[in-house]
């Protein structure tokens, strides 16, 4: 049983979140700060923290430090903060007691905590911090043994304001200043400009009051805390100037992952990829400028954990896209494949009752039973109709439902990469296949009608393989004189003739690693495709003059617009040439096989139409569209370019009507259609839908399935009985085999229960020429051949 | 440390003297004279005499010279050692004691000194067992108890230096050093009351730090009622001896009686009445001198032309007596025929060290001594300075006279 896809989305979009939580408590806040940080300008000081120099503390003795404590103090600084060196004595009872003294009097010390705390000081504060980008984070309050102890900035601050530092749900609130900390209990400050500095000549100079009065001072000491001490008098800064972020609740993080997780994997599951792509993106866009936002306001905003979400949602859904697609394409075609051979037994089974049914109304004059069983034949013949319907039906069904996954599993835009404009479930199942084929030096055969798009699909073959860096030759066989046929296609050495003035080399050895578009390959003279044979076979050809032979890797994509078999057939194209080039046969549709394209490609060919005639804003009438889709195109897709092109250069309106297109229907085609060959071609383009084959040919059903059973017996004759053997060469394609292959086993047996009452083949023919009167003539010397072989086994 | 040093000495020539008299000398060695025995007793003798007058250099020669002529001469290798210390070179000092030691454990003198150096080096571990071994045997060695009291607060026992130093104290009731230290460690332990009263029983001996100290106890009553004129009294008497803290915490009382610090109106007024009360508390140390009208004591000895009337009126101007300044200012100038002459030193220094503070009358005292080069160079930009930085009317005057 299906899961719905929204339930698949949710579960895409759910576990991407859970995977970006993941990430994020594995790596946060580093990428959350690190955007910040590369956001946010440093900071600009309040001006409230001043700092001795390290220069100028570190030369500062127990004396020099008591001095600088009681110039500060004397001076009006509000606070005080010492970092002394931990060092005992300094230098004696007398010195301790003295700076002892010293510390109590200014009344406003901070002292940090590895320092010695039993100095006299107001306050002692930790100097813990870590660094997250150019982020520092700050547990505000940190555990010494069993007291609570501020970071040093938070005590200094405190004191220099005389109040206290409280923390109430994740809220550190000092002297009016509020700080929001993360789950981890730090602050998160931005980066400072450099604090303002003083050094010795400042604190004995008569003006230390305007440079300190109310401020808090900070006092390094030990070289080994001095960048942490500076930091924490950052800290002080920042409190003062409301300079710390606040980090967002994380689980805000959290659940917007979830929910753009579970809307992307929906919006790839269910809407166009392009849709899935703008929002993917907008969204993107749109997280990182709210971030921005409120990181101008002083919040850290999550982005690791939505745009992870996000992310992983869309990949996961692409992938799962991409596998469901592929499972419910293969599940379809197992389908298809069956009702195929559903529909190929049931018009036997339809056909072969219409045969007995004909010859039993023929008997009918002669006997009452044969009456019976006439009626009989009917209602079977009925139920079998009837039964094939319904067959049909659910065929079209599956045809349609595959050609949607199709067209979903592989977007039309793998196509339009390549120009080929089409939404044709045909032409989009030929590209999949030329995808598939492309990787690998098969050939290609590429067979249709002129401006159906050869060439397309030969660039197509070269860009998507592992070749498309190096060239593509195209080489257009009826264009080259033949004369200079070896000459243009396999180079030649200079003085090799008249007119040879330097070397050259020729196309194939220009396509050397790429790929040589040999189109027009029809129209190529015995001797010249004898030439040609002898290349592809042996990879290697020589110049004309050459004395060695020059070896060439490339690939070779043919093309035609005639029927190669055909060709082979009366002659004209040499067999083994057609063999060597039908490694992958793609046979491209006509345009009026596939109107549905017209009104895309009329869209895109009017655009370029307009630019070329500086008539920008051209549009087609409903009519004029109406008119293209009705034409027949024999030109194809040239043909509609150029009408269109006309039609832009000379039409006097915006809007083109029916008019300014100037469609004149043409004759219909007086190519022969009723030969085997044209009736075989007809079969294998619908796949040997004898229905389809009628309706394109114009004739009834019957007609059609004579003609294949008289292309089956040839068939058979040749196949010496075989009868897959048989069924593939008349289907050409290995996946029309398996149909064909039915029906001649079919119209094998069928024959068989004909002549099973005979106990001669003249006898059995005799009987077989009055059964099967609409089969040609011609095919009965197919017929009598088996059957001759069915009486000599039977005999034997 | 000079006084450690020389009492060290004593104590150590005690030593030498106590020494037991040497074992039989060995066979003097070939090469010697036959009297490098009595030549080296005699260097000994001199050294020790050089040691006592604190010529550590010369006596180093000297008992380097004995031991050349008599290297197992004991008491001349821990005299050497005692030198070596004396004169700075504290690793020497201790290779030489050790080397004294081995060949004499009983040498106190020795052993007492060695853990002095250690001390100096900082070795507190072995300086402790040292001086434990002078302590076992000598219980009564003041200097060592003295010393175990320097190593066990660099140790961080407070209460074992404090029990150390007693000890010192209970064998040598005038170690002003060990009380003052006694007094420190105390004041750590956060003991301020018997922390105050060895703080101002070393005062009275004339230890300024301690002078200092008994002026914060005052001052912050610590252990004592709280009375600033005598913690100014404190004050001015070590400042006299040059402890900078002194001359810190009356300088910051006297900005604050000149309302220039940031303390409450109480506070000022409170400070000023202290300087009031303790020039009125300085008639208390001239008892034989009568008072005539409302004259301040230095007043008094200057009518009574008496010598210290100088260090008398630099209290009183430290005080912020205006009157005393302008005494001072005229005793500057002019002298007092026969009893003190023009230009005296302390005087100047004083002014120097008020216009410093700020004090605005000792300012443009200074201003006119240099503007007018009485007794130092004359240097009228640096008087123009002192005058520009000084709001008055006098100075401007001055200014006026100097740079018209």
């Amino acid at each position: 049983m299906r899961r719905p896809r929204r339930l698949d989305a949710a579960i895409i979009g759910g576990l991407a979140a859970v995977a970006a939580i993941g990430v994020e408590l594995a790596v946060s806040p580093a990428l959350d700060t690190a955007a910040a940080a590369r956001w946010l300008p440093a900071r600009v000081p309040t001006g409230g923290v001043v700092v001795i120099s390290e220069a100028a503390a570190a030369s500062a003795d127990d004396g020099a430090l008591r001095r600088l404590v009681t110039r500060l103090s004397a001076a009006g600084a509000a606070a005080i903060v010492l970092d002394v060196p931990a060092q005992v004595p300094r230098a004696g009872a007398a010195s301790e007691a003295l700076l002892r003294q010293t510390l109590g009097q200014a009344g406003n010390i901070v002292l940090t905590l590895d320092g010695r705390p039993e100095l006299a000081s107001r306050a002692v504060g930790h100097i813990l911090d870590e660094r997250t980008g150019a982020l520092t984070a700050i547990p505000m309050f940190a555990m010494a043994g069993e007291r609570s102890v501020p970071a040093l900035g938070v005590a200094a601050v405190a004191v220099a304001s005389d109040s206290r530092a409280t923390l109430e749900a994740g809220v550190v609130t000092v002297a009016g200043h509020r700080v929001r900390l993360d789950t981890r209990g730090r602050a998160l400050m931005r980066a400072t400009e450099p604090l303002p500095q003083l050094d010795l000549a400042d604190i004995d100079a008569d003006g230390l009051a305007s440079l300190v009065s109310g401020k808090i001072v900070v006092v390094p000491g030990d070289p080994a805390h001095a960048e942490r001490v500076r930091r924490q008098a950052e800290l002080a800064d920042a409190l003062l100037g409301d300079g710390t972020l606040a980090p967002a609740p994380r689980a805000s993080g959290w659940l917007a992952a979830l929910v753009l997780g579970v809307a992307t994997a929906w919006l790839w599951l269910r809407r166009r990829w392009w849709h899935a792509l703008a929002f993917t993106l907008a969204v993107t866009v749109g997280t990182l400028a709210l971030a921005m936002l409120v990181l101008r306001l002083g919040v850290l905003a999550p982005l690791a954990a939505p745009l992870g979400g996000l992310v992983v949602a869309a990949l996961a859904a692409i992938g799962w896209r991409q596998v469901d697609a592929r499972r419910r394409l293969e599940s379809l075609e197992a389908e298809l494949g069956a009702m195929r051979e559903a529909l190929a037994r049931h018009e036997s089974a339809v056909e072969a009752l219409e045969e007995d049914l004909e010859a039993a109304r023929a008997a009918m004059e002669r006997s009452a039973d044969a009456a019976r069983s006439a009626d009989v034949l009917r209602a079977q013949l009925e139920a079998a109709r009837r039964q094939e319907e319904e067959t049909r039906r659910r065929l079209d069904a599956l045809t349609t439902a595959s050609h949607a996954v199709t067209a979903s599993a592989a977007p039309d835009d793998a196509c339009a990469r390549v120009g080929i404009v089409t939404r044709d479930p045909v032409m989009l199942a030929l590209f999949r296949d030329l995808e598939k084929a492309a990787r690998s030096s098969l050939p290609v055969l590429i067979i249709g009608e002129p401006g159906t798009g050869k060439e397309l699909f030969a660039r197509a073959a070269h860009r998507l393989s592992t070749r498309a860096g190096e060239p593509f030759v195209a080489v257009n066989m009826a264009a080259i004189p033949p004369d200079l046929f070896e000459s243009e296609l396999f180079g030649h050495v200079r003085g090799s003739f008249t007119g040879a003035v330097a070397d050259r080399r020729g196309w194939f050895e220009q396509a050397h690693r790429g790929t040589i578009f040999l189109d027009e390959i029809g129209e190529l003279r015995a001797d010249q495709q004898a030439k040609l044979l002898r290349v592809l076979q042996e990879k290697s050809f020589h110049r004309v003059g050459a004395a060695r032979p020059t070896s060439v890797d490339v690939r070779v994509v043919a093309a035609t617009n005639r029927d190669p078999e055909r060709a082979v057939a009366d002659g004209s194209f040499r067999e083994d040439l057609y063999f060597r080039l039908k490694g992958l046969v793609l046979r491209l549709p006509p345009l009026r096989e596939r109107r549905a394209d017209i009104a895309l490609l009329a869209g895109r060919l009017l655009q370029e139409a307009a630019v070329e005639a500086r008539r920008p804003g051209l549009a087609l009438s409903e009519a004029a569209l109406a008119a293209l889709e009705r034409h027949d195109w024999p030109g194809n897709v040239r043909e509609l370019q150029n009408c269109l092109r006309q039609a832009a250069a000379l039409a006097e309106r915006h809007v083109l009507v029916p008019a300014d297109l100037r469609l004149t229907e043409k004759p219909a085609s007086a190519e022969p259609h009723d030969t085997d060959a044209a009736v075989l071609a007809t079969l294998r383009r619908h796949r040997f839908d004898m229905q389809a084959t009628a309706r394109s040919l114009g004739w009834d059903r019957s007609t059609v399935t004579q003609r294949l059973k008289g292309l089956g017996f040839r068939a058979l004759v040749e196949a010496r009985g075989d009868v897959a053997r048989a069924a593939a060469a008349l289907a050409d394609d290995p996946t029309l085999s398996r149909t064909v292959e039915l029906k001649l086993r079919e119209y094998h047996e069928h024959l068989l229960r004909t002549v099973g009452g005979f106990d001669s083949a003249d006898a059995a023919v005799a009987a077989c020429r009055r059964r099967f009167k609409n089969l040609p003539e011609r095919h009965f010397r197919s017929l009598e051949a088996l059957l001759q072989l069915h009486f000599s086994g039977r005999s034997g | 440390m000079l006084i450690l040093l020389l009492l060290m000495a004593v104590v150590h020539a005690a030593c030498a003297t106590a020494v037991p008299p040497a074992p039989p000398a060995p066979p003097p060695p070939a090469v010697a004279p036959p009297d490098s025995g009595e030549r080296a007793r005699a260097l000994l003798a001199r050294g020790q005499t050089l040691l006592g007058a604190g010529d550590m250099v010369a006596a180093a020669i000297a008992l380097r010279e004995a031991l050349a002529l008599e290297p197992e001469l004991v008491p001349a290798r821990s005299a050497l050692g005692l030198a070596l210390y004396g004169a700075g070179d504290t690793e020497a000092a201790v290779d030489e004691l050790r080397a004294a030691l081995a060949r004499d454990p009983a040498a106190i003198g020795a052993r007492a000194t060695l853990g002095a150096a250690l001390i100096a080096r900082q070795d507190w571990t072995a300086a402790r067992a040292e001086l434990e071994e002078v302590i076992r045997r000598q219980p009564d060695h003041a200097q060592a108890h003295y010393g175990l009291g320097l190593v066990r607060y660099a140790q961080r026992d407070l209460a074992g230096a404090a029990d150390a130093y007693r000890r010192a104290l209970s064998v040598e009731p005038n170690h002003h050093d060990a009380r003052y230290n006694l007094a420190l460690v105390l004041k750590l332990a956060g003991r301020e009351t018997e922390a105050t009263r060895e703080f101002v029983t070393a005062a009275e001996a004339g230890v300024g730090r301690a002078q200092y100290f008994s002026g914060v106890a005052y001052a912050e009553g610590l252990g004592v009622p709280r009375r600033l004129p005598t913690a100014i009294a404190w004050w001015m008497r070590a400042a006299e001896r040059g402890v900078t803290p002194a001359e810190d915490a009356l300088a910051a009382l006297r900005q604050a009686a000149l309302g220039r610090s940031r303390r409450p109106l109480a506070d000022r007024q409170a400070t000023e009445q202290a300087f009031r009360d303790y020039r009125a508390e300085l008639w208390s140390e001239l008892p034989d001198v009568v008072r005539e009208g409302e004259e301040s004591a230095g007043a008094a000895l200057v009518r009574l032309r008496r010598p210290e009337a100088v260090a008398l009126l630099i209290r009183e101007a430290a005080a912020l007596d205006d009157d005393a300044q302008h005494q001072l200012e005229l005793l500057y100038e002019h002298g007092l025929p026969g009893v003190v002459p023009p230009y005296d030193a302390r005087i100047l220094a004083w002014f120097q060290t008020a216009a410093a503070e700020g004090l605005t009358r000792p300012r443009i005292a200074l201003a006119r001594v240099y503007g007018r080069g009485l007794g130092v160079p004359r240097d009228v930009p640096r008087a123009v300075a002192l005058l520009r930085a000084t709001p008055h009317e006098d100075a401007r005057r001055l200014l006026e006279e100097l740079a018209p």
